[in-house]
């Protein structure tokens, strides 16, 4: 089965991207880096179930952050079926509050927090349905005939 | 007999109360202890409603109105660590909450003359001024400036959940703006149950934010989906520790998305943390289907689903309210034209005839992303048939009639199907008709009759 770019990464400066090359179920399914925010839009215009990680460092300036709040919040209203993670680097506890509000409870604080990041990658992709059960002719009322 | 001569201070404070310009005293605490009459008249609220109320740094968006405009003056960190700071501040003041912008100074008050070292600061004065009035004006220090966008980012994100944008005039949808400002008055928890793209987070998050001001404090967000016990704990606890340490008056409030989805360990560790985090946690969730519904099955844990299911709100599909899509479009199309150079006024009544008579199976979720698709390909200023994606264009349109009671010739249906069966067996078996006789059980002169009978050769 075929689950390549269901995983991207949104960040302009590559800094999470060496860590989450490493993790196991990034490195089977091939992870999609993107560093602007169109990319993002068009990716998820194609195909919304994916999982989206963004990244939030402290060296962004105030309004850059609440950009990318913002966009995030924007994604998870538009496109329901995808799961957006926030990653933060250390020292950015004002902005906890406003990941918490505004994310989807997955705000992951720093690289210690790529075991829970492998695992809950993991689960992403083994809740995603098969693609050959979508091939698959839905429609057909005689599916059950054996030949 | 001489007068005593008056303190200093008297002197400052009158010189305060006769200045044209709003002067805010805050001393330890973020508390108010001083403001002048301009800066009673700029914030349109009485002394004594100010006067000792605290700042709070981080609860904005819904706080009672002396709160809120006391949280919007509150100096950042950094002038409490004896910087003189600057910012932008927007008030809503007056009844009519017309908003109005300062350019605020922070001079800090420090407490240690004699040493350069430590310099303890307990009081802070606010000073505000016109923007155009005041020259003296250098970029933002970080924390101010974190300060001030987390404050506009809250004001904006919070203010995007209100009763008006549940836009409907159908019974249901009547009945559900009822519930949600009766749920609003109180802090019960909630579930909101409805199909996917019905809007259920758009409803859960209103009741949230629309709660008595303050009730609401801090929000988290969980999303069932892919949550696992210990993401779940680690994230609440945090978040508990930060609503305790910054004193919100122990109110906090999760917003539970997909509860339905949550996996057993998860629902355990939720049930554990509810009891034992210190802080009053009011849970609005929502669902595919009822809990106590899916506890009955036993595919949810019922303690938990007694406990966040006293309100249900039930929200109907778009199919079975026809009737709102009007209004929702219209709604939608005027949201789209805020950010946007297109200026579109209306949707033609086909396209409404259109739109009405589809199925919408993800509900008012792909009615949005209809009419997104049709706002940026659209050429007047209306939302034509034709700018619709093909699914939306293209549909046949069915006639409206008076509904008949519906019919179906049973002889005909099977018929047809067992022809279907015929043809694929046939095929099934490369045309070989005593195979295909055997296949389907049934005799050879059997087959051969409905062969000839349909046509099949």
């Amino acid at each position: 089965m075929d689950f390549s770019g269901r995983c991207v990464l949104y960040e302009p400066q590559p800094c999470w991207a060496p860590r989450l090359r490493g993790l196991s179920p990034t490195s089977k399914v091939g992870l999609v880096e993107v560093r602007v925010p169109s990319e993002v839009t068009k990716m998820l215009s194609e195909q919304s179930e994916r999982l989206l990680m963004v990244a939030l460092r402290s060296s962004m300036t105030a309004a850059q952050v609440a950009a990318r709040l913002r966009q995030v919040a924007e994604i998870r209203e538009r496109w329901p079926a995808c799961h957006v993670f926030l990653l933060l680097d250390e020292r950015m506890e004002a902005w906890h509050r406003a990941c918490w509000e505004m994310g989807s409870g997955f705000v992951f604080i720093g690289p210690q927090s790529l075991p829970v990041i492998r695992r809950t990658i993991a689960r992403f992709l083994n809740q995603l349905p098969e693609p050959e059960d979508q091939a698959a002719d839905e429609h057909d009322p005689l599916d059950w005939l054996p030949w | 007999m001489p007068s005593t001569p008056r303190k200093p201070t008297t002197f400052l404070i009158q010189a305060f109360d006769l200045s044209a310009w709003p002067v805010v005293l805050f001393g330890e605490g973020n508390t108010v202890r001083y403001l002048n009459a301009a800066a009673e008249k700029a914030l349109g609220t009485s002394r004594e409603e100010l006067l000792e109320q605290t700042a709070r740094y981080h609860g904005l968006g819904q706080l009672p109105k002396a709160l809120q405009q006391v949280s919007d003056l509150c100096p950042a960190s950094n002038v409490w660590l004896g910087e003189v700071a600057t910012r932008d501040i927007t008030l809503a003041s007056g009844a009519d909450a017309a908003q109005t912008s300062w350019r605020g100074v922070f001079y800090p008050i420090t407490d240690a003359p004699d040493t350069e070292t430590v310099a303890l600061v307990r009081n802070v004065v606010v000073v505000l001024a016109p923007p155009d009035k005041f020259p003296h004006w250098g970029p933002l220090q970080p924390q101010e400036e974190i300060h001030s966008t987390l404050q506009a980012l809250r004001h904006e994100y919070r203010g995007r959940y209100s009763v008006s944008h549940l836009v409907g005039v159908s019974t249901a949808m009547i009945r559900v703006r009822r519930l949600v400002d009766l749920a609003s008055q109180s802090r019960v928890p909630v579930l909101v149950i409805g199909e996917q793209g019905t809007g259920r987070e758009q409803v859960a998050r209103t009741i949230c934010y629309a709660s008595n001001p303050g009730h609401a404090g801090p929000v988290i967000t969980i999303d069932g989906h892919l949550m696992d016990a210990e993401i779940m704990q680690t994230t609440i606890r945090a978040f508990a520790n930060r609503c305790q340490d910054e004193e919100d008056a122990g109110h906090a409030s999760l917003v539970l998305l997909n509860a339905e989805k949550l996996d057993l360990g998860s629902q355990t560790e939720l049930l554990h943390l509810l009891d034992l985090i210190g802080v009053d946690l009011r849970i609005l969730s929502t669902s595919e289907e009822s809990l106590l519904e899916l506890a009955r099955r036993g595919q949810f844990r019922e303690d938990l689903a007694f406990r966040i299911s006293t309100l249900e709100i039930e929200l109907p599909p778009l199919c079975d309210r026809p009737e709102d899509i009007p209004y929702i479009a219209q709604a939608v199309v005027e949201e789209l034209n805020i950010p946007s150079d297109r200026q579109l006024q209306s949707i033609s009544a086909d396209a409404i005839d259109r739109l009405q008579q589809q199925e919408w199976p993800g509900n008012i979720d792909q009615l949005n992303e209809m009419l997104t698709a049709a706002h940026q390909s659209a050429t007047g200023f209306t939302l034509d048939v034709t700018d619709f994606p093909a699914v939306v264009s293209r549909a046949p349109q069915k006639k409206i009639e008076a509904k008949t009671p519906e019919s179906i010739d049973l002889d005909a249906a099977l018929e047809a199907y067992e022809r279907e069966i015929l043809v694929r067996t046939l095929k099934a078996a490369k045309g070989n008709k005593t195979q295909a006789a055997n296949m389907l059980n049934i005799s050879r002169a059997r087959l051969h009759r409905r062969i000839e009978q349909w046509g099949l050769e």
